[in-house]
């Protein structure tokens, strides 16, 4: 199979003949660059005749050379002054000096913790135990001046005031606690294996306590949460793995259709987390335990949102996403983004939307008053334009229906309507008569126009929406 | 103008002899530079060593020597432009062998086949490219050979950037389907 090849490469990847073509037949420069490079040109001209006489070949090599040779030194330099400044420190490096910190230690006050633990014969113990943090202040304000031993003793600090706070959570505090309260028990060793067991399978109790509470508040807010339910019932095992954005972006890439999308993402996740709406379902999939993450279905789409990163995007499945990558391409030839394109790519224009026509443009024109309300109108029937171009010069671009090759530009930085005439088309056939809206048709040489201009300005706050709504349309489609 | 009026003119008057070998040739020079050193310059890095080359022929060209001066000015402009990309590229820690003749691209035996292929596709598409008449062809060559926005050609091409956008919106798509049989992207 033959692999396309880009125009650009082609052409740069020419011979001279090729070069010399383009040089003789197409301008390089505007002018002010080439009066620019004239006058440098004229400038290097008269410097180099004044200071070496035409020999400019051995002054340029002498130049190159006195610049390699100072890289070299500093490079030596710089080599050097690393090496010694390694040797020094191994040379002084000894164990850090503990320094004893000025500020009074602060002493904590003592904790007591309760923690319930189930023997293996189903005897419910209850074990009152006391920590003190006293400890591990005194470690935590032995300071080095070493930058690891630092780490060290806030490790330790950090550790032993975790382990006050959380010990009935945590099975290595477990361990702790059992090892403390061990002595005041005859069965030492089978009691501390109890309470770790117990306190391990307490995370699956607070998640069961937890689901619990969601399935209730479901019932008042309308939400059905499916996943938390099953589990409760014991249907679905509670530590089922969730999806991940990988694995949802992995299956959207292996599907032709939504259905087999959606059908695949029901194989791996039977349940979604919840089920909410009215008449309508939306499936949510948590794709963490916060439900940060998610995967949500709407009508036949599927969309992920991340909270953290705040990402919103429509799931592209693989038809979708060809289509999207004709859209870039396109996007990176006009150098606009086609906004409506991406719009209709995740449902909020629909596919089979027309555009206006001519007419129906020339009409809204002509029954607009000024720009504002020209733009007004325009925004109600048409949500989104075909083009946003935003390359130094904003411009909104809004295809013709009954006009392939013409289009309208609206260009809120010149508050103008323009509408640029296909080349074959004769001038007079847009010519609208009457209309308060001041509309003049320019030909030139190259296309015809219909201006709408110097007619009040665009509504600044109905552009920042447009751009809000294109921004959203060209985050959720991926940029 | 001639190479001979030029040369005379550099011989009489430095100033005007400049003149005129700027305006003759700064455009050739521009587009050799450009084409080797697109990847790795600025455009500053492009005039800089634009300047420097019709400078240095100012300067340095035997006038009595009688050979082409074209030839002259596009050798010394492929030969310091090639300096300058080594330059760049050492800039960029980076140390690429190449030859005068194969900065843009060449980098084995593998490659002569694929490349000498390009050229002619080059001459094809060129001649597409000029079918299509001004001003069009211009900016095409301007988008597609130079690199640059639609605001950038108008300021080339001395046209309104509106005007730009839309003949260049027309101009890709006939190019697109000109090039259909060729196996080329834009």
């Amino acid at each position: 199979m033959n692999k396309k090849r880009k125009l650009q490469d082609v052409l740069h990847s020419a011979d001279s003949s090729i070069i010399e073509k383009i040089a003789e037949k197409y301008p390089s420069t505007d002018e002010d660059t080439s009066r620019r490079m004239y006058e440098s040109c004229f400038q290097k001209m008269m410097d180099k005749r004044d200071g070496s006489d035409g020999y400019m070949v051995v002054f340029t090599a002498e130049t190159h050379r006195s610049r390699t040779f100072f890289k070299m030194a500093g490079l030596s330099v710089a080599c050097i002054a690393v090496i010694g400044g390694v040797f020094l420190g191994l040379r002084n490096m000894k164990a850090p000096r503990p320094e004893i910190d000025s500020e009074p230690p602060v002493f904590m006050e003592e904790t007591t913790l309760t923690s319930t633990v189930t023997d293996p014969q189903g005897t419910t113990v209850t074990m009152t135990t006391s920590h003190s943090r006293e400890k591990a202040v005194n470690t935590a304000i032995v300071k080095n001046t070493d930058t690891s031993a630092k780490v060290t003793a806030s490790t330790v600090t950090s550790a032993a005031v975790t382990s006050s706070e959380t010990a009935p959570k945590h099975t290595e505090t477990a361990k702790t606690t059992a090892e403390t309260t061990a002595a005041s028990k005859s069965e030492t060793s089978e009691a501390a294996t109890t309470q770790a067991v117990s306190t391990t399978g307490s995370n699956e109790n607070d998640k069961r306590k937890m689901y619990a509470e969601l399935v209730e508040s479901g019932k008042t807010e309308g939400i059905i949460y499916m996943r938390a339910e099953m589990i409760l019932s014991g249907k679905y095992p509670i530590d089922s793995p969730r999806l991940s954005y990988d694995e949802v972006m992995r299956i959207a890439s292996a599907s032709g259709d939504i259905d087999s999308f959606s059908a695949e993402i029901e194989k791996r996740q039977p349940y979604p987390d919840m089920i909410t709406g009215t008449g309508i379902d939306a499936d949510v999939y948590w794709m963490n335990d916060e439900g940060t993450e998610r995967l949500e279905s709407n009508l036949n789409a599927f969309y992920y949102y991340n909270d953290e990163t705040s990402t919103a995007r429509k799931i592209l499945i693989a038809p979708e996403q060809r289509e999207l990558e004709d859209i870039r391409e396109q996007e990176a030839e006009e150098e606009g983004l086609f906004i409506r394109d991406r719009a209709k790519l995740i449902g909020v224009v629909l596919k089979n939307k027309r555009n206006l026509t001519l007419s129906e443009y020339i009409q809204l024109a002509a029954e607009s008053s000024d720009i504002a309300e020209f733009w007004t109108k325009l925004n109600d029937i048409e949500r989104y334009p075909d083009i946003w171009e935003s390359d130094g010069h904003t411009m909104f671009i809004y295809n013709i229906e009954d006009n392939e090759n013409g289009y309208i530009g609206v260009s809120p930085d010149d508050n103008e309507v323009t509408y640029f005439k296909n080349i074959n088309t004769i001038s007079s056939d847009i010519s609208p008569d009457g209309g308060s809206v001041a509309v003049s048709v320019k030909i030139n040489d190259l296309s015809s126009e219909v201006l709408i201009k110097n007619k009040g300005s665009i509504p600044e706050n109905e552009a920042e929406a447009l751009v809000k709504r294109m921004n959203e349309v060209f985050e959720l489609s991926g940029k | 103008m001639t190479d001979r009026e030029i040369i005379a003119q550099m011989k009489i008057s430095p100033e005007n002899g400049c003149k005129l070998l700027f305006d003759e040739y700064h455009n050739y020079v521009y587009t050799i530079v450009y084409n080797i050193l697109r990847n790795v310059g600025s455009s500053r890095d492009v005039e800089e060593c634009v300047t420097d080359v019709l400078s240095d022929v100012m300067v340095s060209y035997d006038t009595g020597h009688g050979g082409s001066l074209k030839a002259y000015i596009g050798t010394s402009a492929r030969r310091r432009a090639i300096d300058v990309y080594r330059s760049l590229n050492r800039k960029a820690a980076r140390n690429v062998p190449i030859d005068d003749e194969n900065v843009s691209g060449l980098t084995s035996s593998d490659n002569v086949e694929e490349n000498v292929e390009n050229s002619q596709l080059a001459g094809m598409i060129l001649q597409k490219i000029e079918a299509m008449g001004s001003p069009d062809s211009d900016i095409l060559i301007q988008k597609y050979f130079f690199d640059r926005n639609s605001t950038e050609i108008a300021r080339v091409l001395d046209m309104n950037p509106i005007t730009v956008r839309s003949r260049c919106r027309r101009a890709v798509k006939r190019l697109k389907e000109a090039l259909a049989d060729l196996d080329i992207t834009l």
